[in-house]
């Protein structure tokens, strides 16, 4: 760690800075308050903590365990994140609790300092006011096993951005996000996988940038006619898109991509106000992309649209009943396969 | 016992229970032994944000004595693992009142066994996770319901690596779904079905479901419009493999092996429809459907548009498509 400037709050009641600290059997280092560590080193909490308008507990080194041990961290409408990262802190993972309310349940907001190693698995993350988990520059991430449940029309799930991020999304469960699930900027390879998105609002799935991702087995559902949202939305190239269910939004699968493969996916019940609401779309920059074997069906508007500026893609093989206007090739170059069926 | 904020701790700072407890406030418990009653319920819950670690311990109550473990509405955020339930009626009970906001429960490495009525009961469910956790010998396994369930379907699930033997009604029943994945988990000697929905959509996915020496029922039954993808799951020995009642699911790379010519019944690998149940453009796609009785699929009359393509529909003596609806079409590639 090189960068890190870290600032100390007054008033805490713990400060994890020295081996004096006193040390629970196992030898990890317990928890009993607002803390700031300063210290590499495992962690657990040793009681639930409740914070108002600061953090409960700050990570300002490398190499950081904290086992939340089954407890709980809540904050307040005033609580900016419940547990902050300093920028520069390069490896920090947390388990195996729940953090509840306050603006943001994890945050590391530096883009100028060396990007982040997040691992995140086992946590419940709870009526927070904005997105849960938010990371401005990271180099990997991975969330395993985690619940996001927003309620009263708040809350996202997590934000990862990164210039050449890798990681994985696997077994999440989310519900009732009104920001979206999961958004990710700059990837070099990614896995989401296992997840299920129930009346997340935005995008359920956004990789809005870079290359190289496995997006397979996830179930997102929308409560139709009333959500304009999109089930996932990827603008990266080189996507592998299968095996999902994608139930009840105004657009199932937007696609602005290259050379991506999108099979054996479940688009059903896109339906937006009066007769719109998509299956599958690819936009403008989309090509060379291949659309197979999926079953589209029950959507208001297009089954499979290829907007205008498309060239190059490949659709075969797909079930396309049902849907209100079936295939919309709008672009050029686009190529029918054969074994599509209207 | 009633448990709260200020009591001794456990070794890192968890709150013991080592016998009958109301839990009325957050917070992380550990049960330190075993806890046998012979009524009433040895664990409530009356709190929101509690973790149980039941470390490795069991919870026994005579086989009529009640529940063992009973959440109260409109306490959330429940997670419970590491144990065993033995005996009573109930498992894990949530005692709803309609008009709350629902629960939300995670349910991790839990065995079940015997539950006289239902192992697991959520009745106002908005997400509910069990994994790797077994239920054994129980008349349901696991029933979530929603007591808005027509209009406000809201649960959400995940059921992953668990293991349903011995269920006298349903393995899994949901009602009021909204979005669902069930993978990797093992059904034996479900009674009625190993899977039964009702409404939305979800991922059904490596799954196995078998029948013992007796003829088994229905593997998966999808109804009220319960729609998504049943992919590469394997049944062995069912009396339906899959049975859908909704419209745009896609049944791919499923292995059906139908039960013995002389275990009798009208044994059928995939049945679209019933009577007075739609079943409409669903996609039937490699599977590998070995029938010695009965149809491998079957369209009833209320089945209409479905595609069937590249199947294997050999068997040893049962039908290969038995189309009774209508504007069903061979899109080729099967092999008869």
């Amino acid at each position: 760690m090189t960068t890190r400037q870290p600032v100390l709050i007054a008033g805490l009641a713990l400060l994890l800075g020295g081996w004096s600290a006193a040390r629970a059997d196992e030898g990890r280092t317990p928890i009993f308050g607002q803390t700031i560590i300063t210290r590499p080193g495992s962690y657990f909490l040793a009681r639930g903590l409740t914070v108002d308008g600061t953090e409960a507990i700050t990570i300002g080194a490398d190499n950081v365990t904290i086992d939340l041990n089954g407890q709980t961290i809540r904050g307040s409408t005033f609580t900016p994140s419940l547990i902050q990262i300093y920028g520069g802190t390069t490896s920090v993972r947390i388990r195996n609790g729940r953090l509840a309310g306050g603006v943001s349940s994890i945050g590391y907001d530096s883009t100028l300092a060396p990007p982040i190693r997040l691992y995140l698995q086992n946590v419940d993350f709870v009526d927070m006011l904005g997105t849960a988990v938010n990371i401005e520059s990271a180099s990997h991430v991975e969330v395993v096993g985690c619940r996001f449940h927003g309620s009263g029309g708040m809350g996202g799930g997590a934000q990862f951005q990164g210039t050449a991020l890798s990681g994985r999304f696997t077994d999440n469960l989310l519900t009732d996000l009104a920001f979206g699930g999961l958004k990710v900027f700059g990837t070099r390879q990614f896995l989401v996988r296992g997840n299920v998105f129930s009346n997340v609002g935005a995008e359920g799935i956004f990789l809005g940038s870079g290359q190289a991702a496995l997006i397979e087995g996830n179930t997102l559902a929308a409560i139709a006619g009333t959500d304009t949202t999109w089930g996932m939305r990827l603008e990266i190239d080189g996507a592998l898109v299968q095996n999902n269910v994608i139930s009840g939004y105004t657009i199932g699968l937007h696609l602005s991509s290259r050379g991506s493969r999108v099979a054996h996916n479940v688009v059903r019940n896109a339906v937006s106000t009066g007769s719109s609401g998509t299956g599958i779309a690819l936009f403008s920059s989309s090509r060379d992309t291949l659309i197979f074997r999926n079953q589209i069906e029950g959507n208001a508007g297009c089954g499979l649209e290829l907007g205008s500026g498309t060239t190059g893609n490949v659709y075969r093989s797909n079930m396309l009943r049902g849907n209100a206007l079936g295939l919309c090739d709008n672009g050029a170059g686009n190529i029918d396969g054969g074994g599509n069926i209207q | 016992m009633s448990v709260v904020a200020g009591v001794a701790r456990a070794d890192q700072g968890r709150i013991p229970i080592f016998g009958p407890v109301t839990i009325t406030q957050p917070g992380s418990y550990v049960l330190t032994r075993d806890i046998t009653v012979s009524s009433g319920t040895p664990i409530n819950i009356q709190a929101s944000n509690v973790t149980i670690d039941l470390n490795g311990h069991s919870l026994t109550n005579s086989p009529t004595g009640g529940r063992l473990i009973t959440i109260f509405s409109p306490s959330t955020n429940i997670r419970i693992a590491n144990g065993r339930l033995v005996g009573g009626v109930r498992g894990i009970d949530y005692n709803t009142s309609t008009g709350n906001a629902g629960t939300s429960v995670s349910i991790h490495a839990v065995d079940f066994e015997p539950q006289g009525e239902i192992a697991v009961d959520i009745s106002n469910a908005i997400s509910f996770e069990m994994t790797s956790s077994s239920i054994t010998n129980a008349y349901t396994g696991v029933l979530i319901t929603n007591p808005n369930a027509t209009t406000d379907p809201r649960v959400t699930a995940r059921l992953v690596g668990n293991r349903f033997a011995r269920i006298t009604h349903y393995g899994v029943i949901i009602t009021g779904m909204r979005s669902f994945i069930a993978t990797d988990n093992e059904f034996s000697d479900s009674g009625l079905a190993g899977i039964f929905l009702v409404m939305g959509s979800g991922l059904i996915t490596r799954n196995v479901f078998s029948a013992g020496v007796a003829l088994g029922t229905i593997g998966i039954d999808l109804q009220g419009g319960a729609t998504g993808l049943v992919l590469d799951n394997t049944f062995k020995g069912l009396e339906r493999g899959v049975w859908a009642m909704s419209n745009g699911n896609r049944i791919a790379g499923n292995l059906i092996i139908g039960p013995p010519a002389s275990a009798g019944g009208s044994p059928r690998g995939i049945v679209l429809g019933a009577s007075g149940f739609a079943a409409d453009r669903n996609l039937i796609e490699i599977n590998r459907i070995d029938m010695q009785s009965g149809c491998a699929i079957q369209f009833t009359p209320d089945s209409h548009d479905n595609i069937y393509r590249i199947n294997t529909l050999r068997g040893s003596g049962g039908l290969a498509v038995c189309n009774n609806g209508t504007g069903n079409v061979d899109a080729g590639g099967n092999v008869y």
